[in-house]
């Protein structure tokens, strides 16, 4: 009860103050291009395409694990900026 | 030249990243079967003969028949919840082809014959196998589980079929697994179950996510000492990576030498390659018993007294929760100094899954990171759109005489991927999917890996870097 009376007012601290920050539900329309409708649709396309053909999704997750490593060297320099590997 | 500190930080990274890879990669899968294979046999009386414990659920799930009135089989009388009754094993059977089954099911001996039957929603039948005599009876509620296990038969040979519905209800997915917690085997011989649920809904997505059912177990003598995460006492029972769904059933026997034991069952979602696990999945959920062989040992008992007498604590105590266990602190009331502490410090499913979903819901929606956590929630999603469809039509020698094609993506792929599940190796019985996706799968993680040592190696060429340029400006 303790424990998760601590967990609860940390919850409800960081909540407090970001609650003066805008909900997202949805993401952004721009120039009128829905881009969570379009997002939805497109995976739902994927998701059909990839349950119906198992070949593209073995290279599609090899694509992910790519663009997975190219995010986390983006992530390195992010942090420890010229020290990152690859910048010397 | 002496390299910095985080020269070794960062190739020590960049290292375990590849070794991290190409443990996923070349790791080979464990192909086990979904259900346990029983091939009856036909007597010579023309009866199915059925191997000992070829209804694995019998004694721990309760096999029966279940109707919201129970009826006894034997008598055909119906029977209020909570009274004895047969109990029943499913055998899927073809229409119009009834056969007497003797079988002996717990080391008892009945006297099965099919009593009932019905149609399944697959298109076959199903007979119900009641075992006659006490030793099958048991007291059970309306609300006990229902399993039944069906085998079919073809060309004189039964074969097995699928679970039933042992427990599909609810966000459950582990039923259960053996040994129970705090069981003490003789040994050596240790015998595993694991039966498991795996929802329609668990399975597909972009990323071709599957369930990954993985038990391991765990010898506490040597984890106990901090360095579980380096000892090789983990044995890996069973990793099987669900791609239908339906009610699966595992049993094995393997030998252990005397010892505290702890066995985990988890069932997750997973994706890239079964690496990562999808994190706040309602599948994910992760069962740990504990058990002893032969004798115990000192430091085995000391953790697993703890794990146990908590768990006891806990389960010994009619409170449903953290806030209800509580009350046991009141000095003018029930006072129970383990349930109190028990209560205030242990924070219950219920309040941490509030916390949780508090965090969810108030912080990770909020902007910016907000667009992060809707973006995700789409990508995660399983949910399929259908494919647009694409119509022309030609105009032939005049205006009245067209020709209209249409081109459908969706059928196209389906038809494609469908055709290599169906084409079938007639010597090994396995698809074209079966032989050429585990050679489909190397070619990527390859050519993943080389792409990523191909991106290290490049990193390292100084070429272009300060000391370099350095010696370029003292030579202008």
């Amino acid at each position: 009860m303790i424990i998760a009376f601590l967990f609860n007012l940390i919850v409800l601290v960081i909540g407090a103050i970001f609650s003066i920050l805008p909900e997202v539900s949805t993401l952004p329309s721009v120039g009128g291009f829905d881009i969570d409708a379009a997002l939805v649709a497109g995976i739902g396309q994927l998701n059909a395409f990839f349950t119906a053909f198992w070949p593209l999704s073995i290279m599609f997750q090899g694509f992910l694990v790519i663009m997975g490593y190219h995010a986390l060297k983006i992530g390195i320099k992010f942090l420890i900026g010229h020290r990152a590997p690859g910048n010397h | 030249m002496i390299p910095s500190p985080i020269h070794n930080v960062h190739r020590f990274f960049l290292f375990t990243f590849i070794l991290l890879c190409a443990s996923v990669f070349v790791s080979p899968a464990q192909a086990q079967a979904a259900y346990t294979e029983i091939f009856p046999t036909i007597n010579a009386d023309g009866t199915v003969g059925m191997p000992p414990g070829w209804c694995p659920h019998f004694s721990w799930h309760g096999v029966r028949e279940y109707t919201t009135e129970p009826v006894d089989q034997a008598s055909g009388t119906v029977i209020s919840g909570g009274t004895s009754y047969d109990q029943v094993c499913y055998l899927t059977m073809e229409q119009g082809n009834p056969y007497t089954v003797n079988m002996d099911a717990g080391g008892t001996t009945g006297t099965p014959y099919f009593s009932s039957g019905g149609a399944n929603t697959d298109g076959t039948y199903w007979g119900a196998i009641t075992f006659g005599g006490s030793a099958y009876s048991g007291s059970f509620a309306d609300s006990e589980e229902v399993y039944y296990w069906k085998a079919v038969r073809s060309g004189g040979v039964w074969s097995a079929g699928g679970g039933g519905d042992s427990c599909d209800s609810g966000d459950t997915r582990i039923c259960g697994f053996t040994p129970e917690n705090g069981d003490v085997i003789t040994g050596p011989n240790v015998d595993f179950t694991l039966d498991y649920y795996v929802n329609g809904e668990d399975i597909g997505g972009f990323v071709d996510s599957v369930s990954d059912v993985v038990v391991k177990l765990h010898n506490i003598d040597q984890n106990v000492l901090l360095l579980g995460f380096l000892t090789q006492s983990d044995i890996v029972l069973y990793n099987e990576i669900a791609t239908t769904s339906g009610s699966f059933h595992f049993a094995t026997t393997t030998v252990l030498a005397d010892g505290n034991y702890r066995l985990e069952a988890s069932i997750k979602r997973k994706f890239f390659f079964n690496w990562i696990t999808v994190p706040g999945a309602q599948l994910n959920q992760t069962i740990s018993k504990q058990f002893i062989v032969g004798a115990s040992t000192f430091i085995g008992n000391l953790s697993q007294n703890g794990f146990n007498i908590l768990n006891g604590t806990l389960a010994s105590s009619t409170a449903t929760s953290s806030i209800a266990l509580v009350a046991n602190c009141n000095p003018l009331g029930t006072f129970d100094m383990t349930n109190c502490l028990a209560g205030l410090f242990i924070p219950d499913a219920g309040q941490v899954q509030t916390t949780i979903q508090g965090a969810k819901d108030g912080i990770l929606t909020r902007m910016p990171w907000g667009y992060i956590t809707r973006f995700m929630t789409i990508v995660s999603s399983s949910a399929t759109t259908t494919l647009p469809s694409f119509t022309t039509t030609i105009a032939q020698n005049d205006e009245d005489d067209t020709t209209t094609l249409t081109f459908n993506p969706g059928d196209m792929m389906a038809g494609g991927g469908a055709l290599l599940d169906s084409i079938e190796d007639p010597y090994n019985g396995m698809t074209v999917k079966d032989i050429f996706r585990p050679i489909i799968q190397l070619s990527v993680a390859l050519m993943v890996i080389l792409t990523i040592a191909a991106d290290i190696s490049s990193s390292h060429n100084h070429a272009s870097g300060p000391a370099d340029v350095a010696s370029r400006r003292r030579r202008t």
